[in-house]
């Protein structure tokens, strides 16, 4: 089973001469978290979707497995408001062609693994924002995929709501061992996931790679000197990047540039 | 409690003024009838106009049948080949802007020989299809795009992509298309009666011609009261099928949270 994820010069283009990525390389060793940081507009998001297949890049190459080990998270939960939280979840396995009786023991599991076992009958809007992205991120995982994207899930949340699913996430990783892309806006939570974090130029290049070695259990990590020396690193990346470079190259508003 | 209350009161008293108005100015009865006589021509002719009424009843329900199926399946059609919009929309357009009493002697004579009821559907459907094309079309584009993203990831074909995300995503839009079109398809069968002309029509419409011929005013009236009914049903119909449709899921059903 070929499990490589990596981007390899990935250039993107828009029609309209937009550039999102201008020759990012980075491997995604399997079982690793990374997590992609960067200015508004700085092609982390079309990073992540190259990953996914969802685009295709205009230079460079990418190499992923087959779409089905791929579990993507949107930024916001993007449920069909109409189906409960369990048909939500079952949905892509449906169209995969699972069984009945596989779909009801993973959408179980699934729930289950996100805290939300004895909720699936509920539709979206009866649940909290935390709670639908809780049902985002089961569907994601219900298929057990080997990579799972995320493209600032949190980032609609409420701050406490955000650091307990911070620390979910953690705890969902840590068990299923499948590789994690996690793009966020946010410095704290880049340094508090992830085990290495890439920092991209609002030019959509890489500014800096912060090789972080946080402990398994993270308790106390927020004060840790580790944690404070690689904010301020990442920090640093972004604020060179930022004096060198706002005002003269601002990136045009592009949708999924986001 | 006022709902209800209010409008029938302004009702009762509209008719009572009309009632005593026509009696004390001694308005003749081929001018204005007063309420009573009208109810009273109802009653005398209630077994020819409840006849006209199935008669109107069926064409319309059969142009709006069409026009629904029609207009969500061109719909579906227009969004999937921008090709075939692009080609048969000014069409549609010009269909939809010429006045349908202009084409609807030639659908007579084409249609209408061996068959007026078809050329009367006909003349119906064409009234009332456009703004079920509009409607779904809108409801259809509106579909976010995360959703469909969503759908790529899972690798839907184009139909497990229209049955769990366009259609459903689309039915709000889809009813108001309905309602508005259920309306438009009365007025369809009303103007489609009007020109088909003596010895052909046996609707609502036709007993209002002739009963204005032969100065029957109550007759008329008693006619009108019954299409007023009719169009007062459908709407009231469709509005229930909405509801039922989305009340559990869609914001337009949900109390208003502060």
């Amino acid at each position: 089973m070929n499990e490589t994820l990596s981007l390899d010069k990935a250039q993107m283009r828009y029609g309209d001469g937009t550039r999102a990525l201008d020759g990012l390389s980075l491997d995604f060793p399997s079982a690793s978290f990374t997590a992609l940081v960067g200015p508004s507009g700085c092609g982390k998001s079309t990073a992540l979707r190259l990953l996914a297949g969802l685009l295709v890049p205009t230079g460079g190459s990418v190499t992923r497995p087959t779409r089905d080990q791929i579990g993507f998270v949107f930024q916001d939960p993007t449920l069909l408001a109409w189906k409960s939280a369990y048909d939500n979840i079952a949905l892509p396995l449906k169209i995969a062609g699972y069984t009945r009786a596989d779909i009801s023991q993973r959408v179980g599991y699934a729930l289950d693994l996100v805290g939300l076992s004895g909720r699936g009958a509920a539709l979206p809007r009866e649940l909290s924002g935390g709670m639908k992205m809780r049902v985002s991120l089961a569907r994601a995982l219900a298929s057990e995929p080997r990579i799972l994207l995320l493209d600032e899930p949190f980032a609609a949340l409420d701050e406490l709501t955000r650091l307990r699913l911070d620390d979910d996430l953690l705890h969902i990783w840590q068990q299923s061992k499948c590789t994690v892309v996690f793009v966020t806006h946010s410095i704290s939570e880049s340094a508090y996931l992830a085990e290495r974090v890439a920092v991209l130029t609002n030019t959509g290049q890489l500014a800096h790679i912060e090789n972080i070695s946080p402990p398994a259990t993270r308790e106390g990590f927020r004060s840790a000197p580790a944690f404070n020396r690689a904010m301020g690193n990442i920090a640093a990346a972004l604020g060179h990047d930022l004096n060198h470079d706002l005002g003269e190259n601002l990136p045009a508003s592009r949708g999924s540039a986001s | 409690m006022m709902r209800y209350f209010l409008p029938a009161f302004i009702g009762i008293l509209t008719l009572g003024i009309w009632e005593i108005w026509v009696a004390l100015a001694n308005i003749p009865p081929f001018v204005l009838p007063a309420p009573t006589a009208i109810f009273d021509a109802l009653l005398e002719n209630a077994n020819t106009l409840f006849g006209a009424l199935t008669v109107t009843l069926y064409i319309t329900t059969l142009a709006f049948f069409w026009a629904v199926i029609s207009g969500i399946a061109l719909a579906v059609i227009f969004t999937r080949a921008r090709i075939i919009e692009m080609a048969f929309y000014p069409y549609v357009v010009t269909l939809q802007v010429t006045p349908v009493v202009a084409i609807a002697p030639l659908i007579l004579i084409w249609v209408g020989f061996d068959n007026v009821d078809r050329a009367l559907i006909l003349i119906a459907w064409i009234v009332a299809f456009f703004p079920m094309l509009t409607n779904t079309v809108q409801g259809l584009r509106a579909t976010e795009a995360s959703l469909h993203e969503l759908m790529t990831l899972s690798r839907a074909s184009w139909w497990q992509r229209l049955i769990y995300l366009e259609l459903p995503a689309a039915l709000p839009s889809i009813l108001t298309g309905a309602k508005v079109s259920g309306g438009l398809a009365l007025i369809g069968a009303v103007v489609a009666e009007f020109v088909a002309g003596s010895g052909t029509g046996t609707g609502l419409a036709w007993r209002i011609i002739e009963a204005g011929n032969r100065l029957e005013i109550a007759n008329m009236f008693a006619a009108l009261v019954l299409l007023s009914l009719l169009g007062i049903f459908i709407f009231y119909a469709l509005s229930i099928v909405e509801w039922l449709a989305l009340r559990r899921w869609h914001e337009s059903f949900q109390p208003k949270s502060t």
